[in-house]
């Protein structure tokens, strides 16, 4: 339904106002705030956890004594629990939020291809996550640093790279979900994929081969250990260009 | 015929469904380059979805729709749009949503600040440098006007455009309208007759999904409106004139208007074909009453009078088969 408009016609504007709209409305203190909350306090907390363990069961329980490991292993858990979560919040009215409140109309009557109206969405949040994961990780690895006596970053990136592309799959799987249903509806079925994925992750095989061993590999890499790559960002990176088809797809043929 | 000489909009056998309603039930509709066209109705005629479908935001059932002899899609960058009730990012200002609206027509930076400067200006937000989110009806809908036009649109799509303003808004949006006669193809729906008679050369009268007449102005009021009016008024109580005309034969309908500040007493208005003999007569029952008269006026028919006896008027199985286009000419 959108006529012989170039494919992508638009798609810088509407780029420059999805960026300009997060740092000019609460969009921007949401996950970068939350990211910077979790650097700062992963480390703080991987460091005391001991005492504040001894303070709870006696100071003559014998606990190991905490690494930079620790630290890696809070920041990873807080990414791939929490910080899907609020993804999962924010972005599940982007584009039905648009319809609901007419701009989406004053936005499609002009000569701007509906693809690139999502694609837009999908691009600034992703610049946005990257952003605020790229300032968390450096956080967590500063205040790090600080508290333990030897650090090694690698781990923390690879884990960090990982997770971003788990994250780029809930963009492009919210966004794609808001362009047929309502904010509260996507937030159901995004949050029902979680869901699914974690369940998958149980069988071995599919934690193997497909994205639902992402959230295992993120922990995995964090905690330095061995564990298969290729296969879950893969596949995870075609379920991403396969959410943005169906997207791209149910947008073009709703009637507005 | 090319594309150039092709008509600004031109619909043909349109049909709509919403699930079991039936929204537009063959529309056929031709407006011509430069024309100012009123598209009336009453609420749910379907005026809107009419429009829907001309911008390709929704799907025809059955029929065909051409914008400037080509698919409207393809047509958007010669079109400026208005809907019912704007949306805007109320975290932008007017003119950032116009600069925005015209990078979305890739204007160059010279052309769109020139045009933004100066549809601020027509739309009286210049000097207005707060955010939209805190705007009123009446602004919004004006800088609803001003983006609308900042591509300087070869048609000009309005849906309701002065339903949220007050007096003078609406005077100023519909000196707009006139203005561009000739210049850009204005097609606007309203139910608010008075804005179409001002300014409009050209009206469609949709209802339950039909058109009920087309074409020049003057031409379906005179089509359309059926007999003259005639408005009485006595120095007391019009029950007994009124049942006096009843007997009348030259009498077709007769209203009664209950007294009200405004119109100060009690009026009949009587619909007639025999103006003359309507001079003659209602002199001489008003004097057989003992009455005296205090208004006599022939009223020239109106838009009104054709949209209320179209509309209310019963369904005509005959009628019913026709198509509009057949039945009241192709609206030019």
């Amino acid at each position: 339904m959108s006529g012989s408009i170039g494919t992508l016609a638009g798609f810088g504007t509407l780029l420059r106002k999805e960026l300009t709209e997060i740092r000019r409305t609460w969009r921007w203190l949401v996950l970068p705030g939350l990211l910077l909350f979790f650097a700062v306090t992963g480390p703080v907390g991987a460091r005391l956890s001991p005492e504040l363990l001894r303070s709870v069961i006696g100071t003559d329980a014998n606990l190991p004594t905490p690494t930079y490991l620790d630290s890696w292993a809070q920041w990873t858990k807080n990414l791939t629990q929490l910080g899907v979560f609020v993804l999962l919040g924010t972005l599940g009215g982007s584009v039905s939020g648009e319809v609901r409140q007419g701009t989406a109309l004053l936005v499609l009557t002009k000569p701007v291809s509906r693809a690139a109206f999502l694609l837009a969405k999908v691009v600034a949040n992703a610049v946005l996550v990257l952003v605020a994961a790229l300032v968390g990780t450096l956080v967590t690895w500063a205040i790090t640093i600080a508290l333990f006596p030897t650090v090694d970053a690698g781990p923390l990136l690879r884990a960090t790279a990982a997770w971003l592309v788990l994250a780029g799959l809930v963009i492009c799987l919210m966004v794609a979900l808001s362009a047929r249903f309502s904010a509260l509806g996507s937030v159901g079925y995004g949050f029902g994929a979680i869901i699914v994925l974690s369940l998958l992750s149980l069988w071995g095989p599919a934690t193997r081969w497909t994205p639902a061993g992402l959230s295992a590999t993120v922990a995995r890499l964090g905690a330095d250990q061995s564990t298969p790559v290729l296969w879950p960002v893969l596949t995870t990176i075609v379920l991403m260009a396969v959410c943005l088809l169906l997207g791209v797809r149910t947008l073009a043929r709703r009637e507005l | 015929m090319t594309a150039s000489e092709a008509p600004a909009v031109e619909i043909r056998g349109l049909a709509k469904h919403y699930g079991p309603v039936r929204a537009l039930d063959g529309v056929d509709l031709t407006v011509e380059h430069g024309s100012v066209f009123g598209f009336v109705g009453p609420n749910g005629a379907g005026k809107t979805t009419t429009l829907r479908v001309l911008l390709g935001l929704a799907r025809a059932d059955a029929g065909s729709v051409r914008v400037f002899g080509g698919e409207p899609g393809a047509m958007r960058r010669r079109i400026g749009f208005l809907p019912d009730v704007p949306g805007y990012y109320s975290w932008m200002r007017a003119d950032e949503f116009l600069r925005f609206a015209g990078s979305l027509f890739s204007l160059d930076s010279d052309t769109l600040e020139a045009r933004v400067r100066a549809l601020l200006d027509m739309s009286g937000l210049g000097g207005v440098n707060t955010r939209i989110g805190g705007y009123s009806r009446g602004m919004r809908q004006r800088l609803g006007i001003a983006q609308a036009l900042i591509n300087a649109p070869d048609l000009l799509l309005l849906d309701e455009p002065t339903s949220a303003l007050d007096p003078i808004g609406r005077k100023d949006v519909l000196d707009m309208i006139a203005e561009l006669r000739g210049r850009t193809t204005v097609l606007f729906s309203t139910h608010i007759l008075g804005d179409v008679e001002r300014v409009c050369d050209h009206v469609a009268v949709l209802d339950h999904g039909r058109i009920r007449a087309v074409g020049p102005l003057d031409e379906v009021v005179s089509r359309h409106a059926g007999a003259q009016r005639v408005v009485v008024q006595l120095d007391g109580d019009a029950g007994d004139l009124a049942e006096r005309l009843a007997g009348e034969t030259w009498v077709e309908t007769i209203t009664r208007a209950l007294p009200t500040a405004s119109n100060g007493g009690d009026l009949v208005e009587i619909a007639t074909d025999d103006i003359p003999r309507a001079r003659r007569r209602l002199p001489v029952l008003v004097a057989e009453l003992g009455a005296g008269l205090v208004r006599f006026e022939v009223r020239q028919p109106s838009l009104e009078d054709v949209f209320v006896s179209l509309v209310t008027a019963e369904p005509d199985p005959g009628r019913a088969e026709r198509r509009p286009a057949e039945s009241e000419g192709n609206g030019r």
